[in-house]
């Protein structure tokens, strides 16, 4: 008797500290949310800002650049910064477009073979404008397997350039005036590995479990609020995890931080999973009808 | 033999949602993940999904890799394209347990399956038929024509299930 009201107890306190262990998570889970709900709140001001500034100068400055008294100079000087504004408001929109198909679920991979060079060449040339206006330098180091070949990898080309761009992006946003992003790509075997580099404040340890949450901006240096909307991060990392990869961050406050990007090649689902009349045979051996 | 009438085809990408009128066959791959196969039999209308967790807790992107936002955001596209939602039947399947977990807490598999009954359940949806848990991967083909969804049982090759 008195072993059955022992086992009894010791059943009772065990469910009770599993409830007291899951009502923890939901509580956690529930602030999380209620946290969210407020950096969505914060999220909408700060769009409005991010859309209205550049195209406050799109406007004014193309309306300047109607005038007929303008010298050559100060036309192109113009058309320069219109176009800056413009590849800063598109990249902006790029980027929530695509947060708004990663979250529908209607994200598609479309896998190429890819010039991985060409393709960060192309990505450093449409921040320049960005880099020089911080004299910041931005610099790319690859390490072929083979030195006489192009980095040639198999992965979806579109979402490579919207990682990089966002990494490149906050990396020349968080670096210091005049610092300098070093980029490198290494392609080893079936794994290509990214990592940039910047000469900022750095990402603190408690910090690097939230810069992936969505709406999420650091303050750095003092400095509340940096350009962009803070989504650039969270969409990185969905996008990371759809290439078949993963991200990591290693930093040190004060002497800035590197990301570090490895993917693997990819295969085409669609390619590979052809449902055609010879393969008919193999792909449904051994298949029960639900 | 089995049928597939229809000439569409389509890869299901973990994390994804698919949703369409017309008829296709989509194709997906399973480990613990859990794939719903919708259909509405009046209108033809099929859905698929396929969540890695079970529930969303506000980090990251609320994308449908997570169920609790997977089921909803799957249901929501089937009744803008013109499904009746009392008419709707779904099918479970995945939620294995393909990495050999020693310790008897519930494994992610098991998780996702729950979810997925509770909220057809909470939703009203009619679970017809399913397919879940045990020790393999599975490949499902859902031909959205018929309702009719194929399932191929994988050998223990973890490495071939890539979307755990």
């Amino acid at each position: 008797m008195i072993q059955e009201i022992t086992r009894r107890f010791a059943e009772n306190k065990n469910a009770l500290h599993d409830l007291l262990v899951v009502t923890r998570k939901l509580e956690n889970m529930n602030e999380k949310l209620r946290q969210a709900e407020a950096l969505k709140s914060d999220f909408l001001s700060n769009i409005r800002h991010e859309i209205n500034n550049p195209l406050t100068v799109v406007l004014g400055m193309s309306r300047q650049l109607c005038s007929k008294t303008l010298d050559l100079q100060t036309s192109a000087m113009i058309g320069e910064m219109i176009h800056q504004e413009a590849f800063e408001l598109d990249f902006q929109l790029k980027n929530i477009f695509m947060a708004a198909e990663i979250e529908a679920g209607e994200c598609l991979l479309g896998i190429s073979s890819t010039d991985i060079k060409n393709l960060i060449c192309n990505i450093m040339d449409s921040f320049k404008n960005k880099a020089a206006a911080k004299k910041v330098t931005v610099t790319i180091e690859c390490a072929y397997e083979k030195p006489e070949e192009q980095l040639f990898f198999t992965t979806d080309p579109e979402k490579f350039s919207c990682i990089l761009a966002n990494l490149l992006s906050n990396a020349i946003e968080y670096s210091r005036e005049e610092g300098h992003v070093h980029i490198t790509v290494r392609k080893k075997n079936n794994e290509l590995v990214l990592t940039v580099r910047d000469e900022g404040s750095g990402i603190s340890e408690e910090d690097r479990n939230k810069i992936f949450d969505r709406f999420t901006q650091l303050e750095t240096g003092g400095k509340k609020h940096h350009k962009g909307h803070g989504l650039g991060l969270s969409i990185t990392r969905a996008l990371v995890e759809m290439l078949d990869g993963n991200i990591r961050i290693e930093s040190m406050p004060g002497h800035g931080c590197t990301f570090i990007v490895s993917i693997r090649a990819l295969s085409d689902p669609e390619m590979t999973e052809d449902i055609s009349e010879d393969s008919n045979e193999y792909i449904f051996k051994g298949t029960q009808q639900f | 033999m089995i049928d597939i009438k229809s000439d569409k085809q389509h890869f299901l990408m973990s994390g994804s949602i698919f949703v369409h009128g017309k008829p296709c066959v989509v194709t997906t791959v399973l480990g613990s993940c859990v794939s719903i196969c919708v259909w509405d039999p009046l209108t033809k209308i099929g859905g698929m999904n396929h969540y890695m967790l079970p529930f969303w807790n506000g980090e990251g992107l609320a994308s449908p890799k997570y169920g609790s936002i997977a089921i909803p955001k799957m249901l929501e596209k089937m009744i803008r394209l013109g499904a009746n939602k009392k008419g709707i039947q779904a099918k479970i399947f995945g939620g294995s347990e393909v990495l050999r977990v020693t310790s008897s807490a519930m494994n992610i598999g098991e998780r996702n399956i729950m979810l997925a009954q509770d909220m057809l359940q909470e939703e009203k949806i009619p679970v017809i038929s399913s397919d879940v848990g045990g020790k393999t991967g599975r490949k499902i083909i859902y031909d959205t024509s018929t309702g009719n969804v194929f399932v191929k049982k994988l050998a223990n090759q973890i490495d071939d299930i890539r979307n755990v």
